[in-house]
Parts: structure tokens; C-alpha cells; sequence
């Protein structure tokens, strides 16, 4: 790049948003090749979401015998099951479940539980216990996107976007890591520029790794940028709701990626729960249910899952603060056209032995869902990815 | 001393030096300037100012506010960060603030109010070149850190082993060399901790303490919090779990063993005097061998600060240094778990990489109103005071000497090494704003 192309390169900087993303578009327009195959859209809800008074065992004494006050009073509940019920304001959820595109998991969790909400969630995201890996520096999408990379032939990080603010140890592997949306939103003004940046090599170990990983970085923006386009439908004005349809909008126009990482924060109710709660779950539940229409309508939502977790449950009994705190077992939740199996899938929480300090025992190790979409899902061996054999379920 | 180390020292022991300072230095014995670095850390403490006043713009009457007066209010934090942030860039006494920064990775809190953090940092550069005896002790207690690892309601009936762990396993120890008994034994001796809710004082509250008799890496008694403390200072593995993270940060990721061994006597033989074992760093020859230049990836408080410091571009706003260094992975005051930041190559992803190596774009497009709307810098209502630098020659004296760096760009593509030979150093500054552009989007600008 001599010295005019830079200050005109400058000048795009000044020129903006009319000029620059003309010159992206026309970066291969035709080359597009639509993705048509299984999806997985993994929803983290932040903090450790109370699974009790979501999915509620509403004939059970025990339930409401250890919340005094948080217990949900039965006309404020709408019956899924003879056992099992949702809250009123997740009107939304309970519209899912009937319409028989949600399977519900109990007792989820880690054989080797932990209470911190960041060594539970790399738990979660890495896939391996702490006795497995003690610093885990690979997550199981990662570690995918690693055995996938040898025979992809599109640029591997778009095989994995996370549309949270951060970068999660989830999309991290050895060699491969997925990529951000967010960085889309804030450079794709200044791709013309970036474009200059990428194409050197060095032979500082370092500087040539950041080269490669820029590299990547503008690759996959380049690339997914031609998959977005404005959403038609409505989606709620949340975080989660703009997520969401940013993730819609790459599905429906058929972008190459595979897995989609969203989160929604704030399920950390030490204190004063109910309210909290309460907005969360109408704010998910309207968030989800605008995606499920979205993609219906595309006729796609029988190739897209969405896997819906928390790094742990809550305790069953209360705390003083009219809250709950930090737990082990937690229920899971799956959407999707494509199921073989909805509805609630196995036994709720058994109230009467819990775990040592007055949690939901974990009955089911979280790697079998995992290995289900692996193997039953994406068509892929899960020993691959995961660490060891896992008993896979029939969701799908 | 050669330019090139004064540099790299000036990197290592604060956030690089600034246009013109070079000259000050190129000549001067290595004591000379080591001393410098140490006494102008500790002559006197300067003061966080947290206030809302003006900052001058140069060559201009204008002034532009120091924060957006309704995000003080709401993100008190991000003031705060802000407040140590200006002292960084404004380079006085920089080896303080380096060392804060460094025992803020070592010893991490995060997530609590304004005035309990406020507290926490002051201890942390009251403390930082002193000795990490007084400074572990006075961390233990502060309600900040009490909040964080949950030690400030742990009960006899009930001890909370959370900051008894991350005590022995990130803080002192290191893991292999205590046991889960011994967690659990020191978790019995810091039952009883509380600090008052209205002045934020530690207190000892001795009907919550359990005065059993405990043991404790092998030995017995009836141990306080306070003695667990000095226990775990008593061994020599405290003093090299310390000097090996602090080599980490200053010197290099790998590790050479028998000078780790040698730091750890001099660390243990002064009873942990900080400020003895840094200049014993910077006075060594190893640490100026070729093999330590530029062996570290910046973080990105040293990524942005040094950035300020070496342009003069001075970023201005809560959300504009927040969101930067929140998008490349480093929100002080809110680390991603009790074990601290990342090191070395773990910085860099996919998102960190762009924020990391493109934010000089965004920042001189702003300096030169060439920003669109709608760009990152306008999400951000962050301003940006205009650069007092002019010259291409004395950002490089800030940065790299010119020669290791023109060998640098023979990496470069050619085009690159060829506008850099062809440059006017004399020439119109818009000139020389291009060349920093080249030099602080590079990948070498990433290294430390």
C-alpha cells in the first residue's frame, strides 16, 4: 500500500456509512453458498436461573414447605404437566411447550459440582470436570471447530459466532476459535483499511500468532457480512431480543455458521428475586418466541436447536433475603421443530433426598445432552470432542 | 544506557515513555535512571482525583468536560477506573502505578460498590513498592476483598473456605503446597471477620470465632486469620510463588529457574520488600537480554495507556476507555474470575484482536472529526483532546529506536518499509499522523 492508497483509505474514514458497506457487499456477492443444514443456538442464562420457580413442581409439598415466600401460589401458575407448571409471566414458554417444540431435562448438572458462577460456567463450556482439567483452555465447540477446520471449506471461525459482548471459552480451540458479531458492528466502517492489515507474515512467534488470528478475525467478518440483513419481524427491544434477531437474520439468509452462543444476564437472585425473576423470564420468553416465529416462517426451525442452560441451579429452600442461593441440579430446556421428543423427559426433582446442602442432586450428567447433538444432531462421534463415552438421550 | 533499553525499561517499569522524555535518559547510568524510577514512585503517592472538572484543549479555549456528568452517576466504577487511568498516562511516579496494576492481577476483586473498591485500590498503591507482608494483611481485611471471596460473614458453625483457598492457591502458595485440611483449618481461623456496613472498618467479631485449636501447615494452635497470614509468610515457597508471577509480569511468560531462585532469596531474606526486588530486576543484566525485548503481549490498561502517553492523543470519557478495554478483555475493577486476567497469547482472540490493533484508527479518525456517525466513537460520546504530538520522530524516540525498527519493518510488506524510508521526517504532520497509524496498528505494537 503506498502512500495515495493510504489517504484514500483515510478518506473512506471520512466518507462513512453510505460508501463503505457497498464496497463489502461487492466482495462476492455470487460466491455466496447458502447453508441448509442442523444448527444449535446455545442460550446461557447468566448468574444461575432458579429452575424451581421456572419450571414449578406444583404438587409438591416440599416445594412449597422450604419457600415460605418465593413459592409461586398456585393461580399464578399455568399447568404443563399434572406435576409441572410455569409461572404466569412465562405465558410465552408455556406457548412453546405446547406447541410441542420444547423437552425439558431435570436434575442436569456436573458430577463434580462447583458454586463459583466462573468455574461453573468454564465447567459448562469446557466440558470437562475439574478432576478432567483443572484449567481447561478449550471448549467443546472449540475443540469442534478444530476437527471440523481440516475439511471446511469456509473460513473455520465463521463455523461459530458469539453474539455475546465478550468472548466465551466456549467457542475456543486449540487452533480455531469462532468469532464475534460485535466486532462487525464496530469495524465493518473501517474494513477497507483492515484489509491492508492482514495479508503480512512474521517471524516474531508472537506477532505473526496476532497476525493470524486478525486474519481469521477479518475473514469471518467479511464473510458474515454479507449474511445480514435488516429483520422484518418484530423482536421484544431487549438485549436478548436484538441477539436473537441478529442471529435470525444469519440462519434465515443462510450463513455458513453452525453455532450461535447468546446470553442473557442478570439470574444471580440473592435478593428479591420474585421482580427479577419475573422480567427475565417475560423478557426471555418474548425473545424466544419472536425467534421461533421468525424462523417458522422461514421454515427452518426444524434445523435449529436451541440449548438453554445455566452454570447451576438455585437451593431449594430460601434465603433470609427473600432470594435464593447458589445450587447444583438445574432443569434444562430444547427447542426445536426437529425434536423426537417434547415435553418433560424425566423424573422432576426429588424433593425428599437432596444433595449436601440442601440442593437438587444431579442425575444426569450435562455431557449427555451434549453428546446427543453431537452424534444424533450434527452426525459427529462424540468421544471427538468430549472426554470419554456419554449416554446419548432421544430429544432427537 | 542504550536507547533501546531505556525503553524497554521504561515499557517493563511503566507504560513507556513519552515524546522527548528519551533524551532525557540516553547516556545515564542504569542505576541512575533505576533510582530515578523508584524514587519518583516513592516520594509521594499521587492522589486519585475523582472529580468532574475540565480538561483544556490544546491550542484552543474550548474545554471539554472530564466525564459525561450522567454516567459519573450511574457507573461509579468506571470514574474510579478512569481516575487511576489519567494517573498512569500522566506518568509521575508510573512505577507505583505499574506495581498497583500488577497486585490488582495478583490479588483481583471485583463487583462491588464504588467506596469499598475505592478503598481497595488505595491499598493497593499505598502498598505496592512496600512490603507484601503489610499489604496481604491490609488486602485480607478490606471489605472490598472480604465482600468478593465471601469472608465477611464466615461463621464457626459454618466456615467459609472460599478466601482460605484462593489465599493459599493463587494469592501465597500456589497449588501442591498445602493441602484441603489446611483449607480447612484456616477457614475455622478467619471465622469471626466482619466489617461495619456504615464505616466499611474491619472488626472482629469473637462470639463467630472459633478458638479451637487448629493445624496448620503442621503446626497447631489457636490460630487467628491474622496468624494464618504470617504462617504462610514464613514460607519460602510464599516468596517464590510471588517472585514467579511478578517475573511473569515484568520479564518473560518462560521462566528461567535459577534466577526465579535467586529472586526468591532476595524477596524472603528482605521480608518481602517490593521495591528491593524490582530494583534488583531492573539493575540485572539478563533482564535487558535481547531474548526479554518485546517478549510480552501489552495488556490492554498497558495497550491503551502507553497509546496516550507515546501520541499524547488523550482519550477522554468513562464509556470510551471502558468499553475499549472491556471489548479487549481488561475491565478494571471487574476481572473475569478470582484468578485474574489472562496472560501472554491468551489475550488475543478474535474479538480482543480488533479492538486491540484497530483502535488507533478509531482514534485519529476522531482526533480528525473524519469519523462517521454511527461508528464506534460515536456509540461511545467519547471525545477525544487533540494531539499536542507533531512529529513521526519523536513518537518513534517514545516507542522503539529507529534502526531495530526499520529492521522490524523489513518484515513489513514492501510497500509498508518503503513509505517509512520515504517519509519526510520534516515533513507536514499529517505525514507523520500516517506513520503512527502504520506503527501502532502493527503487531509489533502489541508487544511489550
Amino acid at each position: 500500500m503506498d502512500r495515495r492508497r493510504f489517504i484514500q483509505n483515510s478518506a473512506y474514514l471520512a466518507v462513512g456509512t453510505t460508501f463503505v458497506p457497498q464496497l463489502l457487499a461487492s466482495c462476492g456477492t455470487d460466491t455466496i453458498k447458502r447453508f441448509r443444514g442442523k444448527r444449535l443456538v446455545l442460550l446461557h442464562l447468566q448468574g444461575g436461573n432458579d429452575g424451581l420457580n421456572t419450571f414449578v413442581p406444583w404438587r409438591n409439598d416440599i416445594y412449597y414447605a422450604s419457600r415460605p415466600n418465593l413459592a409461586i401460589a398456585k393461580h399464578e401458575l399455568i399447568e404443563l404437566t399434572d406435576e409441572l407448571a410455569t409461572p404466569v409471566w412465562a405465558q410465552d414458554l408455556a406457548d412453546l411447550y405446547f406447541d410441542g417444540c420444547m423437552a425439558l431435562y431435570h436434575n442436569v448438572g456436573s458430577p463434580q459440582p462447583n458454586t463459583s458462577h466462573f468455574k461453573s460456567t468454564d465447567i459448562w463450556h469446557a466440558a470437562f470436570t475439574p478432576n478432567e482439567r483443572a484449567n481447561p483452555r478449550t471448549g467443546w465447540i472449540g475443540r469442534y471447530l478444530d476437527m471440523a477446520s481440516r475439511k471446511s471449506e469456509v473460513p473455520p471461525s465463521t463455523l461459530a459466532v458469539d453474539a455475546s459482548e465478550t468472548f466465551s471459552l466456549l467457542l475456543k480451540g486449540e487452533n480455531i476459535q469462532g468469532c464475534t458479531i460485535g466486532g462487525l458492528r464496530d469495524f465493518s466502517h473501517f474494513a477497507p483499511y483492515l484489509e491492508e492489515l492482514y495479508s503480512t507474515c512474521h517471524e516474531h512467534p508472537v506477532a505473526s500468532y496476532l497476525q493470524k488470528v486478525r486474519s481469521e478475525a477479518i475473514v469471518a467478518m467479511r464473510t458474515l457480512h454479507q449474511y445480514f440483513s435488516p429483520n422484518a419481524f418484530d423482536y421484544p427491544p431487549s438485549v436478548l431480543g436484538a441477539s436473537l434477531a441478529q442471529v435470525a437474520s444469519l440462519i434465515k439468509n443462510g450463513a455458513p455458521t453452525l453455532f450461535f452462543f447468546i446470553t442473557q444476564g442478570g439470574y444471580d437472585t440473592h435478593l428479591a428475586q420474585p421482580g427479577r425473576q419475573k422480567r427475565l423470564l417475560s423478557e426471555l420468553g418474548a425473545g424466544l418466541k419472536a425467534f421461533v416465529r421468525d424462523l417458522r416462517a422461514a421454515g427452518l426451525f426444524k434445523d435449529t436447536l436451541v440449548l438453554i442452560y445455566s452454570e447451576f441451579g438455585r437451593r431449594v429452600k430460601e434465603n433470609v433475603n427473600m432470594g435464593t442461593d447458589h445450587g447444583v441440579g438445574n432443569t434444562i430446556c430444547i427447542l426445536s421443530d426437529g425434536l423426537k421428543r417434547a415435553g418433560s423427559c424425566n423424573e422432576l426433582p426429588d424433593l425428599n433426598t437432596l444433595a449436601h446442602r440442601n440442593d437438587v442432586a444431579v442425575h444426569m450428567d450435562f455431557r449427555r445432552v451434549y453428546a446427543t447433538v453431537l452424534e444424533k444432531w450434527l452426525g459427529v462421534p462424540a468421544p471427538s470432542v468430549l472426554p470419554g463415552h456419554f449416554e446419548v438421550l432421544d430429544f432427537v | 544506557m542504550e536507547a533501546i533499553h531505556i525503553q524497554h525499561l521504561f515499557r517493563r517499569a511503566g507504560f513507556g515513555l513519552g515524546p522527548q522524555e528519551l533524551k532525557r535518559f540516553v547516556g545515564k547510568r542504569k542505576e541512575d535512571i533505576v533510582d530515578f524510577l523508584l524514587e519518583d514512585a516513592m516520594r509521594e503517592q499521587s492522589k486519585l482525583v475523582i472529580l468532574n472538572e475540565d480538561i483544556p484543549v490544546p491550542n484552543s479555549s474550548m474545554r471539554l468536560p472530564r466525564y459525561e456528568s450522567f454516567r459519573a452517576e450511574k457507573d461509579k466504577r468506571g470514574v474510579l477506573a478512569n481516575a487511576w487511568l489519567d494517573l498512569m498516562v500522566a506518568g509521575k511516579g508510573v512505577l507505583r502505578e505499574k506495581m498497583a496494576l500488577f497486585w490488582h492481577h495478583h490479588l483481583p476483586m471485583g463487583g462491588q460498590s464504588f467506596e469499598l473498591t475505592k478503598c481497595y485500590l488505595e491499598l493497593l498503591r499505598e502498598h505496592a513498592l512496600g512490603s507484601f507482608r503489610d499489604l496481604i494483611h491490609a488486602v485480607a481485611k478490606t471489605p472490598a476483598m472480604m465482600r468478593y471471596l465471601d469472608n465477611h460473614h464466615s461463621h464457626k458453625d459454618a466456615p467459609n473456605e472460599n478466601f482460605p483457598r484462593e489465599l493459599l492457591e493463587l494469592f501465597t502458595l500456589g497449588v501442591g503446597h498445602y493441602t484441603l485440611q489446611d483449607v480447612k483449618e484456616a477457614a475455622r481461623a478467619f471465622t469471626g471477620w466482619r466489617y461495619n456496613h456504615d464505616t466499611n472498618v474491619f472488626y472482629f467479631d469473637r462470639s463467630a470465632h472459633d478458638e479451637g485449636i487448629k493445624t496448620f501447615l503442621g503446626r497447631s494452635g489457636r490460630f487467628t486469620g491474622e496468624d494464618i497470614i504470617d504462617i504462610v509468610l514464613a514460607q519460602q515457597q510464599c516468596a517464590r510463588h510471588l517472585v514467579r508471577a511478578i517475573y511473569r509480569f515484568f520479564v518473560d511468560q518462560k521462566e528461567d529457574e535459577d534466577i526465579i531462585e535467586y529472586l526468591t532469596d532476595v524477596y524472603y531474606e528482605s521480608d518481602y520488600n517490593t521495591a528491593q526486588l524490582l530494583r534488583e530486576i531492573f539493575l540485572s543484566d539478563w533482564f535487558y537480554g535481547n531474548v526479554h525485548i518485546n517478549s510480552l503481549v501489552k495488556t490492554p490498561v498497558e495497550l491503551l495507556v502507553g497509546f496516550q502517553r507515546q501520541t499524547t492523543v488523550k482519550l477522554i470519557g468513562i464509556k470510551t476507555h471502558d468499553q475499549l478495554l472491556w471489548k479487549m478483555g481488561q475491565r478494571l475493577f471487574a476481572p473475569p474470575n478470582v484468578g485474574g486476567w489472562p496472560s501472554g497469547n491468551q489475550w488475543i482472540n478474535t474479538q480482543t484482536v480488533l479492538y486491540r490493533t484497530c483502535f488507533p484508527i478509531i482514534t485519529f479518525a476522531v482526533a480528525n472529526r473524519t469519523v462517521p456517525r454511527k461508528s464506534l466513537y460515536y456509540k461511545l460520546h467519547s471525545r477525544i483532546a487533540h494531539s499536542e504530538l507533531r512529529s513521526f520522530r519523536y513518537f518513534m524516540d517514545a516507542v522503539y529506536d529507529r534502526d531495530s525498527m526499520f529492521e522490524q519493518l523489513s518484515e513489513l510488506p514492501c510497500s509498508w518499509s518503503v513509505f517509512f524510508w520515504n517519509m519526510d521526517i520534516e515533513g507536514p504532520e499529517e505525514v507523520h499522523e500516517e506513520g503512527i497509524l502504520y506503527y501502532t496498528t502493527s503487531p509489533y505494537y502489541q508487544l511489550n
